[in-house]
């Protein structure tokens, strides 16, 4: 599985006609070595006319202008040879071809790369630095204007044809440093980008060669701050020495070697240094690190031997980084040492927050910014304000039409509801309607039709009673006209007729003989009577418990019925609803309002029954007692409740003796059956 | 391309997506909100064009009133004329009754004739037999107080017979209304009246002829009987097959008992019940029976 952590990073170094390539690769904050290249080119990358021609590759700001690089580090220049490549032609085929082949190697070499899928740090042409050391005579801030103010004139500040760096040493000298005029390097590598691959290379930063350096030393090695180190790189072009006291920048000084033979280059290397030294009256040979192209370890033996034995020697090395990838291990130290500087370079991308490299970069401020991704440019912040705008305003506007929606949709919600209920009630109203109609409609038939007829169970009940009373009585016939009927019958006592003569309307004694049935002298009468009236019919009112069901023929109102009767209705509902007190509030006021309704003999007794619910059994059984002697057709019910009244106050034998009177009396009565069931739960207890 | 133009471009795209996705997403919100109000306003309609047909644009409480006030007046109404009869509904409805609430009635079924009173069509049906008083009554009761309106248009009932096992003969005639605006018989209610007894029979015969019953034959019939001795406790009397049996009062007697001795009079009064009262019969020493 691939490390998601993994980043790559090219060090590319230029000295005259070589190109040295180091790829580094961090994974999980080790950094390894991964490969170290080079190439020598036969001719540079770019020369003056070649420039020119390069246009159409690459827009320039200006044009780098070799007499001013030569004018600030002319020793460093090794004019010879590009001048040698420049005067082999003069046409623009061959000048075109020249171009082609100046980076056609280093293209060549980058091809083997992948440089597309890391960063790039490239060293800047050293020809084209000049260095500039301040004392702490600078503020922090606006530190860059005043450098610029400083070290660069009107004209220079006015072309932008330069690139400024610096950093602040430890004891807060600093060390600033111009690049005048274009990176070759950079532009080398933007022209072969455009060749090799659609997707832009990323440039970290451009660093100078001393930087890169110092970098390296006080990455890897810890001397005493108090310490002089001299780092002496010496290269094909590029030859220096750089004296560091501690991790301070001190002094940079050329080295320049005539000699081609390596003995005499040493020497005239160990001449400049003791030159140096003398001159500057600091011991800069304390720490000495040698770095470059072939530094061999009789270099390091050369200025051990000529250096003062309690200095320290060595070829560059690296401690804090991961070298397993190098394969030649015989060579290592020594390649080690002359890729240095693209090392570091890669080093540095790798690891920028490394407080040990200093932090400078010459890389075009516009280039940095061109390379950042999520970079929004001032239009980019225009569309960004009105995406905000338009999409607060919208979910703003939206919110408040949803809010809307919702309410209305409540609102439709109880309107649908109000509907239905209106429907459901004129529905409902329809239906009762039509229903009343046909009641009425019926109701009126039956008031017009002649049915004064149907009380047959009424007269019944009346004749039952009535004769039970008025004993030795019986009726022989009965018989119905149109307009009345008639009863035919027998009875012992005379006083019998005068009661069966007021049970009906318009009685009409039609016979009464004197006869003996049996031996047993009695009276045979005839009666006639008119169908009694239908409203004077008290409906049947039961006796029972508040809680007992209300049957509907009980609670319906007769219509046409006396304002008594209606009121005996309404109390008997009262009653029966199991309102106790006002029933009984309102039973008494029937009682002296209709003092001569025949209804008072049911209200008496109804009042004692609330009087034994209300357990006022005292009063109830003298109103029951009351009931019995009037012998009415009350008599069974207030039989049971006197029964009921003793047997609350625990006389159980009186109980049994009323309930047993009732069983005796009325034996066809419904209450005798219930008396029964008492006098077995009585006795059983 | 500078990433900052691609950025703007992208941003750009973003800000159109926005300005679509804002312009869609309310234009449909707008849509349905403009739905919901015309189907609000449609309700508003309904509901008032309702209230206006009902004349309830008050409130709801007058129209429940109104509704309870229907009601109640529905709930009045106790006797109904139905839609249609014949006989095979009305024997129906009459057996309804019967099994429910009078068994024992048992009686014979005939159609006696049809007519129109007041544009009302009614049949009239016969019915006769023989059942027990209660069972009866509790016939008539049902008919009349049931909300189906059949009236018992004449009635005739006799006086009991003895020998009829407690049965009375009875002719009835019932007639049924109906009519076209008549209420379905299905719509008609039953009303759940309970059972309704009659407390006495008032056609049972108080005097009767003298009953014989075998069981009481056995016992001293006191009718010729001769009182031949009497102490105050005891009497000693002779019956008409010659045999002497001596009683005390309250022994029983055939249709009765001894009711007492009265040594004064030097006689013995008996309590006898045959023809459905009871009489003294009073026997003297010598004298015979008084």
């Amino acid at each position: 599985m691939k490390n998601r952590k993994e980043k790559i990073a090219f060090g590319i170094f230029q000295d005259g006609l070589t190109v040295r390539v180091a790829q580094l690769v961090s994974t999980n904050n080790i950094i390894r070595i991964q490969r170290l290249e080079e190439i020598v080119r036969s001719i540079p990358l770019y020369t003056k006319e070649s420039t020119e021609l390069n246009n159409g590759l690459e827009p320039r700001e200006s044009e780098i202008d070799i007499a001013e690089v030569s004018e600030y580090d002319s020793e460093t220049l090794n004019l010879p040879e590009i001048s040698e490549y420049d005067d082999t032609s003069d046409t623009e085929e061959i000048k075109k071809e020249e171009v082609s082949s100046g980076i056609e190697g280093l293209k060549n070499l980058l091809d083997t790369f992948p440089i597309e899928k890391g960063k790039i740090a490239l060293s800047a042409n050293d020809e084209q630095i000049s260095y500039y050391q301040f004392d702490s005579v600078f503020s922090a801030t606006n530190l860059k204007k005043n450098l610029k103010s400083e070290i660069l004139s009107k004209e220079e500040l006015k072309s932008k044809n330069y690139e400024l760096g610096y950093f602040t040493n430890p004891n807060k000298s600093i060390l600033a440093f111009v690049h005048r005029g274009k990176f070759e390097l950079l532009n080398a590598f933007q022209d072969i980008n455009a060749k090799i691959s659609k997707k832009e290379y990323f440039y970290s930063f451009i660093d100078t060669n001393e930087i890169s350096l110092m970098n390296l030393v006080r990455n890897n090695y810890d001397f005493p701050p108090e310490d002089y180190v001299l780092i002496l790189y010496i290269d094909v072009d590029y030859r220096v020495g750089i004296v560091m006291k501690g991790k301070a920048h001190i002094k940079t000084f050329p080295i320049i070697v005539t000699e081609s033979d390596p003995e005499g280059m040493r020497q005239a290397i160990y001449s400049k240094v003791i030159l140096e030294q003398d001159v500057a009256n600091i011991p800069i040979t304390q720490h000495v690190i040698i770095a470059g192209k072939n530094v061999q370890d009789e270099d390091v033996a050369f200025f051990k031997e000529k250096v003062k034995s309690d200095s320290t020697i060595t070829r560059l090395e690296l401690k804090n980084v991961d070298l397993t990838g190098l394969r030649d291990d015989k060579l290592l130290p020594v390649k080690i040492a002359r890729f240095a500087i693209p090392i570091s370079l890669a080093w540095k991308t790798l690891d920028p927050k490394n407080k040990n490299f200093i932090h400078s970069n010459l890389l075009n401020s516009k280039i940095i910014e061109s390379q950042k991704h999520f970079k929004v440019a001032w239009h980019g912040f225009l569309i960004f304000i009105a995406i905000f705008y338009f999409a607060f305003s919208g979910t703003v506007k939206n919110q408040q039409v949803k809010e809307k929606i919702v309410e209305t949709g409540r609102i439709n919600y109880n309107l649908e509801l109000e509907l239905n209920r209106y429907r459901s009630l004129a529905t409902k109203i329809s239906e009762v309607t039509d229903r009343i109609n046909i009641l009425k409609k019926s109701l009126i038939k039956v008031e017009e039709l002649p049915t004064n007829k149907n009380q047959w169970h009424y007269i019944l009940k009346v004749l039952s009673n009535s004769l039970s009373k008025n004993r030795i009585s019986w009726i022989s016939c009965l018989k119905s006209g149109d307009k009345d009927f008639q009863i035919s019958g027998f009875t012992t006592r005379r006083k019998n007729l005068i009661s069966f003569s007021k049970l009906f309307p318009d009685c009409k004694m039609a016979k009464v003989s004197n006869i003996e049935i049996q031996g047993v002298p009695v009276l045979e009468f005839d009666i006639s009577f008119l169908y009694p009236d239908s409203i004077r019919i008290p409906k049947r009112v039961e006796a029972k418990s508040p809680s007992a069901e209300i049957r509907e023929a009980d609670i319906s109102f007769e219509e046409g019925w006396t304002t008594a009767a209606k009121d005996y209705q309404k109390i008997v509902l009262t009653y029966l609803s199991g309102n106790l007190n006002e029933a009984f509030e309102k039973f008494s006021q029937f009682v002296k309002r209709y003092p001569d309704d025949p209804l008072v003999y049911n209200v008496t007794y109804l009042i004692g029954e609330c009087l034994f619910q209300m357990d006022k059994i005292s009063e109830a059984k003298a109103i029951f007692e009351n009931t019995v002697k009037h012998e009415g057709n009350l008599t069974p019910e207030a039989l049971m409740m006197l029964g009921r009244c003793a047997n609350r106050e625990h006389n159980t034998d009186k109980a049994i003796e009323y309930w047993d009177r009732l069983i005796k009396e009325y034996p066809d009565n419904n209450l005798a059956e219930l008396a029964e069931n008492k006098i077995k739960v009585v006795r059983s207890k | 391309m500078p990433y900052t133009i691609r950025n703007t471009l992208i941003l750009l795209v973003l800000l159109v997506i926005v300005i679509m996705g804002g312009c869609i997403g309310n234009a449909s919100s707008s849509k349905k909100l403009e739905e919901l109000e015309k189907e609000r306003a449609e309700l508003v309609k309904r509901v008032s064009n309702l209230k206006k047909e009902m004349s309830l644009s008050s409130s709801q409480d007058q129209l429940e009133d109104v509704l309870k006030e229907l009601e109640k007046k529905t709930s009045e109404s106790n006797k109904l004329i139905a839609l249609e009869d014949n006989p095979t509904i009305t024997y129906r409805y009459l057996m309804d009754i019967c099994n429910k609430y009078c068994p024992a009635m048992i009686f014979d079924f005939r159609q006696a004739k049809s007519g129109k009173i007041i544009e009302t069509s009614y049949n009239e049906y016969t019915i006769t037999g023989e059942v027990p008083m209660k069972s009866l009554y509790a016939f008539i009761y049902q008919i009349e107080n049931q909300p189906r309106l059949y009236t018992v248009e004449s009635i005739n009932v006799r006086e009991q017979s003895l020998d009829s096992d407690n049965k009375l003969n009875f002719s009835l005639t019932l007639r049924t209304y109906f009519y076209e605006d008549g209420v379905e018989i299905k719509d008609i209610p039953v009303r759940s009246l309970g059972s309704e007894n009659i407390r006495y029979n008032p056609f049972f015969p108080g005097i009767h002829k003298p009953l014989r019953s075998e069981k009481e034959e056995k016992y001293l019939n006191v009718d010729g009987a001769i009182l031949t001795g009497l102490t105050p406790n005891m009497a000693f009397l002779s019956g008409k097959d010659g045999m002497v049996k001596t009683l005390s009062p309250g022994d029983k007697v055939a249709y009765g008992y001894l009711w007492r001795i009265n040594w004064e009079e030097q006689s013995v009064t008996f309590r006898i019940n045959k023809i459905g009262i009871t009489t003294k019969k009073t026997i003297y020493m010598r004298k015979g029976v008084q």
